[in-house]
């Protein structure tokens, strides 16, 4: 990329390894900077080119695959939540929280409860001709924190370090896997406040609001025309699938409960 | 002097709640039930104060008074948000 076309930077909310990321030009054609690892330019759903600043291939791999991909898949006209996503029963059941609501732990426990992972981080949704939500599948690899591992009894042996934290770690799912995207069977919008029931609807009035907290996605992205859309997408979501408020199960022992209580 | 819905929003109608986006300042508005009634009609066609209080006391059982007082203060609260605009 030469300096000539690099548009104007503004911060993101986004970091990641202590980086914070940077964002210009538009929805379809953007530039993601990440001062110290790389500069992204993602172009009309078909192009996503890097300018590395780092030789090392495994963190080059955890940013690529992160915003930067998530951008390329929004201009594919797919969209996305900040949320975990496995497979129950042939649905796909997606987890959004704030961070440390759960959401990847919860992702965790029903992985190693034998249902396959459909997303890690960032959940892509896209709708059919009838306007049907499906989770597109996004790999067998969930990355998990030693202490879950160990709480929810993972099988150490297969653990492979991540590059995000010292205590985070890969785990590959090596059961069924499904290749073809998943119709959506509902949204939990995990949190441990005492405010809102143990399980509650959430009201439709409220659903392009909470679901746009969880974009994943530089926020100037979520305005103007792509706006509107991202508003009829979460409505056509809360029409097809329940969105419910889940006060996540205090502890692994309660966590696990729950897990069977889906199966 | 009839009303209309602006057009910096998108809104939508689900079980007699209504959620409307305004694209222009980014921000989310919900409306109840008789608020819904309103808008529904107003996204129909532009109507006055006397049309809507009609339509409200059609289909709910309120005096007209209040209901007129109501109107008007939903209608001034959409205005003042740019959701609704006069009929030039």
């Amino acid at each position: 990329m030469s300096p000539k076309t690099t548009p104007k930077l503004s911060p993101t909310r986004i970091y990641r390894k202590g980086e914070r990321a940077y964002f210009g030009g538009s929805l379809h054609d953007a530039v993601l900077h990440w001062p110290n690892i790389a500069d992204y330019h993602i172009v009309g759903g078909h192009t996503l080119s890097i300018d590395p600043k780092i030789t090392d291939e495994g963190i080059l791999k955890l940013f690529t695959e992160a915003e930067a991909t998530g951008i390329l898949l929004l201009q594919q006209g797919f969209f996305l939540l900040h949320a975990s996503s496995v497979l129950i029963n042939g649905q796909a059941y997606v987890f959004c929280g704030t961070p440390g609501a759960g959401k990847s732990t919860t992702a965790a426990a029903f992985v190693k409860a034998g249902h396959a992972p459909l997303a890690d981080d960032m959940t892509v949704i896209g709708f059919d001709q009838n306007q049907q939500p499906f989770v597109v599948p996004q790999g067998r690899s969930i990355k998990i924190w030693q202490n879950t591992a160990t709480k929810l009894d993972f099988d150490q042996s297969k653990l492979s370090p991540c590059f995000e934290g010292h205590d985070k770690f890969y785990y590959h799912f090596e059961g069924q896997y499904p290749s073809e995207p998943v119709p959506l069977g509902g949204i939990y919008l995990l949190h441990r406040s005492n405010r809102f029931g143990q399980t509650q609807p959430l009201p439709l009035g409220q659903v392009p609001f909470e679901l746009a907290k969880h974009f994943p996605l530089p926020h100037q992205l979520l305005k103007g025309e792509y706006l509107q859309k991202h508003f009829i997408e979460c409505i056509n979501i809360a029409k097809n699938a329940p969105i419910i408020r889940q006060r996540r199960p205090e502890g692994f022992e309660h966590l696990r409960n729950w897990v069977e209580s889906k199966r | 002097m009839k009303y209309k819905l602006s057009s910096q929003q998108i809104s939508t109608t689900i079980a007699e709640e209504t959620v409307i986006l305004d694209h222009a300042k980014g921000i989310y508005y919900g409306l109840d039930e008789v608020g819904t009634l309103i808008w529904d009609y107003l996204g129909k066609t532009a109507a006055s104060v006397d049309e809507l209080v009609a339509q409200v006391k059609e289909n709910y059982e309120v005096e007209t008074k209040t209901c007129q007082t109501d109107v008007e203060e939903l209608l001034n609260e959409l205005m003042k948000e740019k959701l609704v605009e006069i009929v030039p």
